[in-house]
């Protein structure tokens, strides 16, 4: 996307909010992926703000690619959410290990 | 407007999918226009139930991308294909507003897929949305029910993904026999 196209806080919140109701009228899986979908959306508006975050940009293009299993491969989508899951885990660990905010 | 063939009927079929990854060009006016009378152009139950709002303000894609759960794309235009739902109810009842407008929505949006490689063009159907969010982005009156999202644009130089390979869905006089084709 453009840089225009970069989300701010609120753009955030308002997808957060409107996932919150559409999830109860979808499945599970595809609750989870508009959480994964806000993730990326976060990650892009922190960037703002935070910007030349590694981490960020890798986990970005990892949440990208992975969303989109949920339509067509369940398990390789609950497979690559582990391996998201416990970057971000080990990333946490060595942040709040340094003393600094994360 | 002159309409062309510019594509194989079996040709778009086949080329056919759902794009998320679009270039951020405009459409072209003359484009889109086509598209729209590819839309319009589709089997209906009665005129007037079928509305199409085509959505090309920034700021409204911008609250589409947001408020849409499913929206999960960067097309910079959209077009929602709506039912008046009273038209639905006086021309067939409950099964006007609960069916036939799916149906008339449907085959819109079949249209649009088609017409859609014939211009050059990609789109991706978005139905994960709460109908009152769209009704008030768009200021759609309530008896127009919003039914699908069609994310239009130019596609991006790395394609979406293509859809996998389609399963077996036909069968031959009863549910269970495969057909088999002969020729």
């Amino acid at each position: 996307m453009s840089r225009d196209d970069t989300p701010s806080l609120f753009d955030v919140a308002l997808y957060l909010v409107c996932s919150s109701r559409h999830s109860l009228d979808e499945t599970l899986p595809y609750a989870s992926m508009r959480m994964l979908d806000a993730t990326g959306r976060l990650l892009r508006a922190a960037a703002e703000v935070q910007p030349g975050d590694a981490f960020f940009a890798a986990m970005l293009a990892g949440i990208e690619e992975t969303k989109v299993k949920v339509m067509h491969d369940l398990d390789g989508y609950t497979k690559a959410l582990d391996g998201l899951q416990e970057q971000f885990v080990r990333e946490a660990k060595l942040r709040n290990a340094a003393g600094g905010a994360a | 407007m002159q309409q062309e063939a510019t594509m194989d009927l079996f040709l778009a079929m086949r080329k056919r999918r759902m794009h998320r990854a679009f270039s951020g060009e405009p459409i072209p006016a003359e484009t889109m226009a086509r598209l729209l009378w590819a839309a319009g152009r589709a089997a209906t139950a009665k005129a007037g139930i079928r509305h199409l709002v085509l959505i090309d303000d920034a700021g409204l894609m911008r609250t589409l991308r947001y408020a849409c759960p499913g929206f999960i794309n960067n097309a910079p235009a959209a077009i929602a294909i709506c039912s008046d739902l009273d038209v639905c109810q006086e021309t067939a009842g409950k099964g006007g507003v609960d069916d036939v407008s799916r149906i008339d929505a449907g085959t819109a949006a079949a249209h649009l897929s088609l017409a859609a490689p014939a211009l050059g063009l990609g789109i991706c159907f978005v139905t994960a949305f709460g109908a009152g969010s769209v009704r008030a982005i768009l200021d759609l009156p309530e008896h127009l029910r919003p039914e699908i999202l069609i994310a239009v644009g130019i596609p991006a130089a790395t394609p979406s993904q293509a859809m996998q390979a389609i399963p077996q869905i036909v069968h031959h006089n009863v549910f269970g026999t495969a057909w088999e084709e002969t020729t």
